[in-house]
């Protein structure tokens, strides 16, 4: 379970049980992922480097 | 003799930047032997010619009616040129919009020599003119590239058509294994040429001391035309050479691309959906590492670069312009439409 807002919203709420509640999770998953490979890559850009 | 070095630049059109140009290879602390300007189908009003005419030590090839652009222009350049040069001579094809700095043959002379198969060594690119803000997203972008580039030891990345410097031996091979040296059918023949290369076994490099300032486009529907046109010549360049050894990673990049996009197109589809219920609290330092990132890697730029970073979202959009350049481009190369795009010279 998603712990932020919108994903209790969609979990509790009027959209429960709906295909597109599970569509929100999937989207919700997606972004997530997203982001974590953007912050892994933004990371990894600030370890010290030459550039030759 | 020594190694001779020919520098080539087909201009289309391109009198107001063609001097900066000129005076860019004039000012090299090693000497070009032969500087050859190349106008290309110009317009009868366009002084290209008349101005690269008025140096001394420059050489006009003016061509009317040639076909393959860019391409073409090069190709019938080189025919020229080639013959009277020897197998480790050096040829440099660039841009009439593109200023090299004063150390770039010297050094990129250097990298090849003790190097007896590297074919080819590109500048890297920067932008000093920021007179919009797509200039300045571009002056960000190049200057992650450069970096980028920079910390994999140059080993990676496109022998760019603003400026690179072949080994004739390399060229030579090309013609003789492709027909042509710069394919005129291809949408990027500079990509085209560099997936050649390797596939000659030749390596290539970008080195930091090989820098060159070129001219950005200045506006968003430019930006969006040369972007798609370059993701049309990379996709079709890949499909020219199938999945080989060379070409495996760039395809694998195209993984990367979809997730980009699909990434994206989630992203729109949740703010529109949940609107303000979209950012949590975790979302913060997370953000602020992006934030972080984007300006340690965009600072070099100068402070507007630093500023921009800053405003994250502002590189929000460009990135996704950009994405839906590439893949406007690569829908229209890969369903065939778009034939009657016509290469069109982008705004700068």
């Amino acid at each position: 379970m998603m712990t932020t807002r919108v994903s209790n919203h969609v979990a509790t709420g009027g959209l429960a049980g709906t295909a597109f509640g599970s569509e929100m999770h999937i989207a919700w998953v997606i972004c997530l992922a997203a982001l974590l490979i953007s912050l892994a890559f933004a990371l990894l850009r600030f370890l010290p480097r030459s550039e030759v | 003799m020594g190694v001779r070095i020919a520098v080539l630049i087909p201009a289309h059109n391109e009198q107001d930047y063609i001097a900066a140009t000129i005076d860019g290879v004039q000012a090299q602390t090693r000497p070009a032997d032969r500087i050859i300007v190349v106008p290309n189908n110009c317009d009868d009003d366009d002084d290209t010619a008349k101005i690269a005419g008025s140096y001394d030590g420059v050489e006009v090839m003016e061509l009317h009616g040639i076909t393959g652009r860019k391409a073409g222009a090069l190709n019938a350049a080189l025919d020229a040129v080639l013959p009277e040069l020897t197998e480790d001579d050096l040829v440099v094809c660039m841009d009439a919009d593109t200023v090299i700095h004063p150390e770039l043959l010297e050094n990129a002379e250097r990298h090849f020599q003790g190097e007896a198969r590297l074919g080819a060594v590109s500048s890297n690119h920067l932008i000093k003119r920021f007179g919009t803000p797509i200039e300045l997203l571009q002056a960000m972008e190049y200057e992650r590239d450069r970096r980028f580039i920079g910390r994999r030891k140059g080993r990676f990345g496109c022998m760019t058509g603003m400026a690179a410097m072949y080994r004739v031996s390399a060229l030579r091979d090309v013609k003789r294994a492709y027909g042509e040296v710069y394919d005129p059918d291809n949408w990027t023949e500079d990509w085209k040429l560099t997936i050649a290369l390797k596939h000659l076994r030749w390596t290539m490099v970008r080195p930091q001391d090989c820098l060159a300032t070129t001219v950005p486009v200045s506006d968003a529907r430019s930006l969006f035309i040369q972007r798609e046109r370059w993701a049309r010549g990379y996709i079709q360049t890949l499909r020219q050479f199938g999945f080989t050894r060379w070409t495996a990673i760039p395809w694998a990049k195209q993984a990367g691309l979809v997730w980009s996009l699909l990434s994206r197109v989630v992203l729109f589809y949740l703010l529109w959906t949940v609107r303000g219920h979209l950012i949590a609290w975790w979302c913060l330092p997370v953000f602020v590492i992006l934030i972080a990132d984007s300006v340690n890697t965009a600072h070099k730029a100068g402070w507007r670069a630093t500023l921009v970073a800053l405003a994250f979202p502002v590189e929000m959009i460009y990135a996704w312009l950009i994405t839906a350049a590439i893949a406007s481009g690569y829908w229209k190369q890969l369903t065939k439409t778009g034939k009657k795009d016509a290469w069109k010279m982008v705004r700068r």
